[in-house]
């Protein structure tokens, strides 16, 4: 039998997303994703929870159903999720740890029929989902040290169901020429219910709802409340740090 | 024989073989996988980093540019629209945001974050915005933004309107129950506002739409039709469907190792 040589063929470089910021700069790039409405968890391999931003944890601190449990020896932020629910608890470590194996091919979007659910609730206080926290993998980088960082990771990014950041009423006045009054009206329209609940959280009448409305839809060309939500949650804002988010009950 | 690169399984990372590297560059790395396009602001209007978002859609524009101020990749850099006079009002903005009548003139209420936060539309295409940005200032140890040049004081969120908000299928199955034909017709409703409309698109009749509709609402406590966009627009993501330019697919990076 001739003799073959075996050739091993090794990734010099892992898969890259182009134009990524170097992550040299990651203090800065946290500091930025503290200022997010959006919560961010980030698991490893084994779903611990390895970073999360301020976001994350004022959106569980509320949350009696769902934990953010530090590990003995953890740096801030660091720990495990805990559930209420030990089987929904098992469900999201079994599925964090096949988004994590599948983050080769993170990139490419290839639904995978065993890769377990990609969404879970985690606060069901009135039986209604409130906190939904979505799962992706991300793929492996190089770390500020120029080592690959070849642990999957997992990102889970935490919503709040109500809560839909609208966008500066100044925006509004950009866009569409609405002025002051009904630009915070076209806002308040975003959270509140009904035109009753818009004019008790404004502390305006009824008719004056009514009326500011009437120049909003004139002005965005929208015909209907439906329409409305869409636009402004598309043209939707983080929330300033410091500024609202959901009180911790 | 030929070996592929394999991922490092869970069962590694747990016996402690991928040493975890700092939790600041993973969660830089997360940011990186947002679909939301990031930029964090010094006072003066430098931009100290932008996420992989915020880069991609900022070099698809033309009357718009991220230019680095020095040969580094982790260099500062400027964002600098074409014409005159968005750039003034750019500056404007994230020197307004950066300001803090708080500390500087006492206490006013226009101190207030919310006061100072700024949006801008930063391109229009086809007579339409095309870039939104989001201008927040970022709270320092004492509730004020950094004020010494290359602190991060302003946050920026760069949105961009070509791209569509979608929901996985499997996340409305998960959260609510819905069946398929169920979360089919509630998806609908990220793009749509009328039982014809959605019957046309998916290709059923309003009567069947008008019974998995209000399926829909039993199943997710919704009550109105401005509701329930509001909760898929809170669970949508941003897809960007267009094609990637050939400078941007990466080369596979393989090489061949003799072995034996």
């Amino acid at each position: 039998m001739a003799h073959r040589p075996l050739t091993l063929i090794v990734p010099t470089r892992p898969p890259h997303r182009p134009l990524d910021a170097p992550l040299g700069q990651g203090l800065l790039l946290a500091h930025a994703a503290d200022g997010l409405a959006t919560g961010i968890l980030l698991f490893d391999g084994a779903a611990n929870v390895i970073a999360s931003n301020a976001a994350a944890r004022r959106l569980l601190l509320g949350s009696p159903e769902v934990r953010l449990v530090a590990l003995p020896d953890a740096p801030n932020g660091r720990g495990r999720l805990s559930l209420a629910d030990a089987a929904t608890e098992s469900l999201l470590d079994a599925s964090v740890r096949a988004c994590a194996r599948r983050w080769a091919e993170a990139d490419r979007l290839q639904p995978d029929a065993d890769s377990g659910p990609p969404a879970f609730a985690l606060s069901r206080l009135d039986g209604r989902p409130r906190l939904s926290l979505r799962l992706s993998a991300v793929p492996p980088t190089v770390v500020p040290s120029d080592r690959i960082a070849r642990m999957p990771t997992v990102l889970g990014q935490l919503v709040d169901h109500q809560r839909v950041v609208g966008p500066h009423p100044r925006l509004l006045h950009d866009l569409f020429d609405l002025g002051d009054a009904a630009a915070r009206v076209a806002v308040a329209c975003l959270r509140a219910e009904s035109v009753k609940d818009v004019a008790r959280s404004l502390g305006i009448s009824v008719n004056t709802v009514k009326s500011h409305l009437l120049t909003v839809y004139v002005k965005t060309g929208c015909t209907r409340r439906s329409q409305l939500v869409r636009l402004l949650a598309q043209l939707g804002e983080p929330q300033p740090p410091g500024h609202g988010g959901p009180p911790p009950s | 024989m030929l070996a592929f690169h394999r991922p490092a399984t869970d069962e590694s990372v747990a016996r402690g073989f991928v040493p975890p590297p700092p939790g600041d560059a993973l969660l830089a790395h997360a940011t990186n996988a947002l679909k939301q396009g990031l930029l964090l602001f010094d006072p003066g209007g430098v931009v100290l980093t932008a996420n992989g978002a915020a880069r991609r859609a900022l070099v698809r524009r033309a009357d718009i540019e991220l230019l680095p101020l020095g040969d580094e990749p982790e260099s500062p850099m400027r964002l600098r629209p074409k014409r005159q006079s968005l750039h003034q009002k750019l500056e404007r903005a994230v020197r307004t945001c950066a300001s803090s009548p708080a500390r500087l003139c006492g206490t006013r209420p226009d101190a207030s974050p919310e006061r100072r936060a700024q949006a801008l539309i930063l391109t229009f295409e086809n007579g339409q915005p095309g870039l939104i940005l989001h201008l927040s200032p970022l709270a320092g140890p004492d509730e004020v933004p950094g004020l010494e040049p290359g602190q991060p004081a302003v946050l920026g969120v760069l949105i961009d309107r070509a791209l569509e908000p979608r929901i996985e299928p499997t996340v409305l199955r998960e959260l609510f129950g819905l069946t398929e034909a169920e979360t089919r017709v509630a998806e609908a409703y990220l793009t749509l506002d009328t039982v014809k409309d959605v019957a046309r698109v998916i290709g059923i009749s309003a009567n069947t739409v008008k019974k998995h509709l209000s399926a829909v609402y039993h199943k997710t406590g919704c009550t109105r039709q401005a509701q329930l966009v509001r909760l898929l627009m809170a669970l949508s993501e941003l897809q960007d469907d267009r094609p990637a330019p050939a400078e941007w697919i990466p080369e596979a990076g393989f090489e061949r190792r003799r072995i034996g």
